[in-house]
Formats: structure tokens, sequence, C-alpha cells
């Protein structure tokens, strides 16, 4: 009775060992990863290049249920294509600054990956992160998603020239929710507002994250959002949220309805939102090009891009090399932004 | 179409998914460190190959599962598998010790079952209703929502109020630490940045409970090591009908308290189970036996934490927001599926809504099986001898903590809070006000701040113009005064 009672104890131990090496200690354990049905499926296709073992942990710096989560899953729909299991961890505060800080200082060993929107050189400019833009390579972007402003309904205003009369009519009545201070959309909202002239006339307060930020202008309690189109479709059908305007060239394909900002007369840069992952530098040269090429695979395929439409988004692959320029260059790009907006 | 959906439950296949869900929930639940939101991860890529019945199968037998499964650690080692089985230690714990560690887990599972399924029941009966209930609250009635929840923090303060508030204070401060929720500034971290998003809730739960009693015991001197636990014969040591039965009104009024919170976007399970906790001990007629070891407080935490299932699916199925975090990455895997939850969810994919609730009452059948084969084999554990015990629960409390966040920060947390719960058992504190305070703190804070933005005009006054807060803010005083009163008649009467 005594060994099998100790038996049952070790068992219970060993399960949470394995438990914790299949969440956040890659390469540790892959037997953990094994019991994963789809890790097996597609072995690596370099004998020399032993990657990957186990699951790669990809870090998201907003709450499960938000848009930049809900965009992540669908890169674990191609476990298949990766080799290996995907393994989102959330670690949301900060605006994404807190993953990114984590990643940036992880192991370079390709096992623990960032998933971000801009806001990471946002972040970076704004001096919440505590490492160089260097300590961060990008691997590749995934998709690509556009701001909006999202009012309930019933609101008094449908338009940008509404919003603005409103505005001066009522200073401090228009409530304007972003999910955490310094994310993206906490300075696209700032960014529009201020361009349409009326930032210092509206209140903004952040909320943990948008979906909680959507229930509170269903429910009345504040006016508006700075939401990405991201899972925005079916309230809008369902009548029961409208949008002011969208911050991109052209109008959104997947929203042919939502007119943008520029067509509305409003003379403001548009700015597109990318998101894509990230790596900490000093990742082998060969990892980053293997992660790279499944996300070339995935990202350009007919599923996926069907996948990111049905979410609001969309697939818009761009390698390494480009992205990562593009990286660096949105660094300066939002620079004179934030400094303008008084947030740098 | 609801029938169309029920025959496409009755396969084998389906029920099998069912089980197994169930399985990996309590295995996954009854892991310290593995969280149910974790579990529902893992499984979400076998769900990717599945179709919408067999999928909704797997992912509610393991939600429901993961809930019950944190009770089985909690009692059998005073460490919580997930946070919402933090109430169920108070009582289960002591249970345990008396030697009813069957009865205690087979209350947890089966006021579990009735738990969940009063949460069903309100989800089928009533998503409607609340869905739009939960709208009404805006971050002044979360705030008005919170401080009731503290006022009732009193009742389980044990002797002494004053001590039970120098606790809690101690549990909002720790709450605080982190990064302001409205500037986003660092507080109280000393330039550490793995304290920017707070102290972790498990750290804090293992330390305090599972750290601190192992510290206690440790105390007791080698013979009580190698002492074999008591046991009471076997037919003593169950669960009997009656006394169960007895329990109904308490595990209505938990599940649907579970059930309720459940359904505010950002509260999760733990308050809900602290909040039933609390309110069955303020209601009951042997308030004072609370945390000695009692049914009814292990009742009241695991129907609560259940009934929370069902109340967390309302806003995703009817407004597309998740109640939890777990919800939240269910979000996920219901996209994956090719369905939106939201508004539009109930005109157009109605089959799906009926699969979910088909699948709630499912699970809860299985959990029912699963756990009633599963008890006599995990209450076995309590027979091994201390000395081998308590090191196994404590390396169990290491890589608990270590899998939060694969760093060992957090196992420095866990023994920093051992060492704080120590001393303040020492010197009679009570601990669990200090838990719930820190559990409540963060929204409390963020929601209190919140309210002061919404209106520039009204500012502060903005508590006294919105009747829900306004009521909420008043029962919180009047509950405060009342148990404050009683407590210094109580310690009248003991000093005569």
């Amino acid at each position: 009775m005594k060994r099998f009672c100790a038996l049952v104890l070790s068992v219970w131990m060993m399960l949470s060992v394995a438990a914790c090496g299949a969440q956040n200690t890659p390469g540790s354990n892959p037997s953990a990863a094994g019991s994963d049905p789809n890790a097996s499926v597609s072995s690596p296709p370099t004998a020399d290049l032993k990657y990957p073992e186990s699951n790669i942990d990809m870090l998201v710096g907003y709450k499960a249920g938000g848009g930049t989560y809900l965009s992540a899953q669908l890169l674990t729909n191609y476990n298949n294509i990766f080799g290996t299991a995907i393994n989102l961890v959330e670690r949301a505060g900060s605006g994404g600054a807190i993953a990114a800080d984590y990643v940036a200082n992880a192991a370079p060993d390709g096992y623990t990956t960032l998933f971000c929107t801009a806001s990471l050189p946002i972040s970076i400019v704004m001096g919440d992160v505590e490492f160089a833009p260097e300590d961060l390579v990008a691997v590749g972007q995934c998709t690509e998603v556009c701001a909006v402003i999202a009012v309930a309904a019933d609101a008094p205003y449908s338009t940008v020239d509404e919003l603005i009369a409103y505005c001066n009519e009522n200073p401090g009545e228009f409530v304007w929710a972003y999910p955490g201070t310094g994310s993206s959309l906490h300075i696209m909202g700032t960014y529009v507002l201020d361009g349409m002239g009326i930032l210092d006339k509206t209140t903004g307060i952040p909320y943990d994250s948008t979906s909680e930020a959507i229930a509170a202008i269903l429910g009345g309690h504040i006016s508006a959002c700075s939401m990405y189109t991201t899972s925005i479709g079916d309230y809008v059908e369902a009548g029961k949220l409208k949008i002011i305007g969208i911050l991109s060239e052209e109008r959104d394909a997947n929203f042919d309805y939502i007119p943008t900002y520029k067509e509305q007369g409003l003379d403001i840069t548009p700015i597109t939102v990318w998101r894509g992952v990230f790596a900490p530098a000093g990742t082998p040269e060969a990892i980053l090009n293997y992660l790279d090429e499944k996300l070339a695979e995935i990202c350009t395929s007919d599923d996926f891009a069907a996948r990111a439409k049905e979410l609001g988004e969309t697939a818009s692959y761009i390698g390494r090399a480009e992205f990562n320029e593009k990286y660096k260059a949105e660094i300066e790009l939002y620079r004179p932004i934030l400094e303008s907006l008084g947030l740098a | 179409m609801i029938l169309d959906v029920l025959s496409g439950f009755l396969h084998i296949q389906t029920l099998l998914f069912v089980f197994a869900g169930v399985a990996a929930g309590i295995l996954g639940g009854s892991l310290p460190g593995v969280s149910p939101s974790m579990t529902i991860s893992l499984l979400l890529p076998i769900t990717l190959k599945l179709n919408v019945v067999d999928a909704m199968a797997l992912l509610m037998g393991a939600y429901q599962g993961a809930m019950m499964g944190g009770s089985i650690s909690a009692i059998l080692i005073n460490t919580p598998g997930t946070a919402s089985a933090a109430a169920t230690m108070l009582d289960g714990y002591p249970m345990n010790q008396k030697g009813q560690t069957r009865k205690a887990l087979q209350t947890a599972l089966y006021a579990s079952c009735v738990g969940g399924l009063t949460g069903t029941f309100m989800l089928v009966a009533f998503a409607d209703g609340l869905a739009s209930l939960a709208l009404r609250f805006g971050a002044p009635e979360y705030f008005g929502i919170m401080c009731l929840s503290l006022a009732l923090i009193a009742s389980i303060s044990g002797k002494s109020l004053l001590k039970g508030l120098v606790s809690a204070t101690i549990g909002l401060f720790i709450a605080m630490i982190g990064l302001d929720p409205i500037y986003g500034t660092a507080r109280f971290t000393f330039g550490n940045t793995q304290l920017n998003d707070g102290v972790d809730q498990l750290a804090v739960f293992i330390g305090s409970f599972a750290i601190a009693e192992l510290m206690f015991q440790l105390g007791e001197g080698k013979d009580a090591l190698s002492r074999k636990p008591e046991q009471l014969d076997y037919r003593s040591q169950g669960l009997k009908l009656k006394e169960f039965l007895g329990q109904w009104f308490n595990i209505i009024r938990s599940g649907v308290i579970g059930a309720l919170i459940g359904i505010l976007p950002g509260v999760g399970g733990s308050t809900a189970s602290f909040v039933a906790y609390a309110a069955a001990q303020k209601q009951s007629k042997r308030s004072e036996e609370f945390g000695t070891g009692i049914i009814d407080g292990v009742v009241a935490a695991e129907a609560s934490n259940n009934g929370v299932c069902g109340g967390a699916l309302v806003p995703l199925l009817a407004l597309g927001i998740p109640g939890d975090v777990v919800t939240a990455v269910m979000l996920g895997a219901f996209v994956a599926l090719g369905i939106t939850p939201g508004p539009l969810l109930f005109q157009n994919n109605l089959d799906t809504v009926y699969a979910v609730y088909i699948a709630m009452a499912f699970a809860i059948l299985a959990l029912a099986v699963v756990g009633t084969l599963g008890i006599p084999l995990f209450s076995r554990i309590m027979q091994t001898r201390k000395s081998i015990l308590l090191p196994a629960v404590f390396l169990i409390c290491f890589v608990g903590t270590y899998a939060v966040r694969g760093s060992y920060f957090t196992c420095f947390m866990m023994m920093l809070f051992g060492i704080l719960a120590f001393f303040l058992r020492k010197g009679k504190f009570p601990i669990p006000p200090m838990i719930i305070a820190f559990v409540i703190g963060g929204s409390l804070e963020s929601n209190f701040r919140r309210s002061l933005l919404y209106d520039a005009n009204l500012g502060w006054k903005n508590f006294f113009t919105r009747p829900l807060t306004l009521a909420f803010l008043v029962a919180a005083v009047v509950l405060a005064l009342l148990l404050a009163h009683g407590n210094k008649k109580q310690t009248k009467e003991e000093l005569k």
C-alpha cells in the first residue's frame, strides 16, 4: 500500500514537471511536446538543423480574447507546418511592453518568440521598455490591420464632422477607451483625435482589454473605443456599434462601408498597423530562416487569408529582412508623432 | 433543432470526448501551476481537427473538470491547483487534517456538479437577461460590488476585527505592486521588470497557505513527522447523503453567486468563491465553525467556482465578450472552428449555442462519474508518511510556481509570502482577509480610478448619482457596521 501511494505521488509530480516543461521550459522536455497530436506530423526539414525539438513559446502582450491574441491564435492552426506546437503565453500589461521585455531578455534559442503589433516601436520610443531596438529581431510580418474609432450605434454622431461639432459643444462628454496606456491603440486614438483638433475636449480611459471596453460602450457607460477592425464586423452588422472612420490610405476591402478619415477631409498621414513575429537578438540565423520560411508558407496560403479575413484582418506577409527594416524605420516614423502628442 | 444537436451528442465518440475533456481538466486543474486556461490552450490544437459538437464536448468537459480539479490539491496538500480553488482550502484542508479526506473530496465533487448545473441552468434560461445585466455594470458599479466583497471580508476575519483589517490592508498593498492601471508608471517594483504586471496570484496563494503550513508542520518536531496521519474508519470517512442534502440551499446560493459574478467580464472564479464562502458563513447558524473544517465552507467555494462556468459563457455567447480567462482562450477556439461568438451568434449559429448547452450538461455528468471513480485513488495519497509527503509537497509547490511563468522569480516570491504568512499566523493575524483583499484589490483600484474619469463634471459624485452603485455602497457600509457591531458584542461576551 505504501508503495502504491508513493507511486501515485511520484506520477503526479512527474506530470506536473512534464506539464511545466510543455508550458514554459522549451527544450528541456521533448516528451511533453510529443503529447500534442500535431507535433509529430512533419519532421524538421534539414538534417543538421535540430529545430524545433519541442514547443515554441510565443508571447502575446495583450489579454486573451483581445485582437492581438486572436490574431496570434491564427498561427496555432498551423502546428503541422511549424513542425511543432506553437504555445501562446499571455503576458499582458503596459501596452505590450512587458511581453517584449521578457522576450528581449530571453535565451536566443528560437523557443521564445514574440507576437506583437506596432505597439513595439511605440513602446521603444516612449521608453516603456528596458532594451535597445536591436535586442529584438524581426522574423516575419503576418497580417495588417487598421485602427478605427467605434461608437454606440445610437450615438448622436456618425461622421468626423459630427463628432468634431459634438465635442466642441460638449467638452469632456466624449469618453473613449483604449487597451492600456502606451498601447498602439492609445497612440492611434490620440493621433486621430488630435488630427480632428478635439483631443483636449475628450477624456481617454485605459481598459484592460478591447472586449471590456466594448462591453462598456454597449452598456452606455462610455462613448467610444479606439480599436482595430479585428472581430468588429458582427457588432456593426448586428446594429450595436458604428464606425466614425478608418485610419488607412484606402477603404479596407473587408469593411468597404467604413469611410477613411482622409475622404472625410481629415489631413493626417494614414498609418497601417502590422502584426508579426519577433525573436531575441542572437537567435541562430538558421532558426530565424526556418521560422521565416514557415511563416511565408502559412501567411501566403489561401486558408490563412480566409481565416484572417473572417477575423477582420488582412493577410500580408513580409519576409525577415524587409520586415526588420520596416520595424527600424517605424521607430523613426513614430518618434515625431509621439513627440508632437507629448507622449515621448 | 435542439433534438438534432442532442442526437449528435449520443455518439460514443462524442461521449468519449466529454470524458477525455473532464479527465484532462481534472488533471490540469489538480496540478498547481497549470491553470484552467493553460489546460484549454493545450487542448485547442486537438479541437481544430474535430467537428463543432465534439470540440464543444472536449472544451466544456475540460472547463468543468479544471474548476473541480483545483480542489483536489487544495484539500490534499493545502495548495490550490487553480486560483479559484483558494477558498476551498479554508475548510477543505482542515477537514483533511481531521481525517475526513474522502468526505472533503466528495463534498467538493458533488458541490461542483450541482453548482455547475446551477450555472448551466442560469445560462440556458436567462442568457439574454443576464447579458444585459452584465452591460449595466460600468466602472462605478464594479467598484461598488468590489466594496461589498471587501465588507464581506470582515465576516471571515475571525476573532479580532482589527487583526483582520490589518491583514486585509497588507493584501491591498500587495495588489498595488506593479504598473499603475491608469498611467502605467511602476509602483513598488524597485526597478524589477518582473514585478511590472504585479505579484503572481498563485505565488501568493501557494506561499501563504502551503509554504506557511509546511513551516508550521516542520516546527512540530521529528515525532510528528514520522507519524501516520490519523484515519477514521472507512464508513465514517465518507459523505452522507443526508448531510449533503442539508446543504441544498448553500449549494444553490453559491452556484447562483458564482454565475452572477461569472457574467462580469474581468472578475474571475477566485473572487466568486471567496464571496460565496463569506456569504455562506454570514448566513450559517454555525458561522464560528467556518475555517475549522466543515463541509459548508467546501460546498460554498466549490459550488460557486463551477457556477462561474455557466456565467462566464453568457457574455461570450451573447456579446462575444469573454467573462473570464478560460472563456477568453475559448474565443480563439470558436473562431478557429469558423464560429464568431457575438451579437449574431444566436441568429446565425443557434445549433452551436445548443451544442454548448448540452456539452455543459454532459460534462457535469461525466465529472460526477470520473470524480467518483478517482476519489478513492486521490485520498490514498494521505496515507503516506509525513516525512515522505511533506518534501514531495514542497517540491510540487516549487514546480507549480515555476510553471506559472517559467521563471525562478515566482518561486522566490512564493517563499517570501510563505515567510510573511508564517509570521502573520504566529501573530494570530488571519490569512484569508489578506488573500481576498489581494484578489479584489486590482480591479477595486482600476475601476475606482476609471469611475473618476467617466464624467469630468461629476468626478467623485459619480458614485452617488448611479442607483446601482449607490445601492452596493450603502449595502457595503451597512454590512461592515453590522459585522463590526456583532464582533464587538462577541468580544465583550467572551471577556465576561
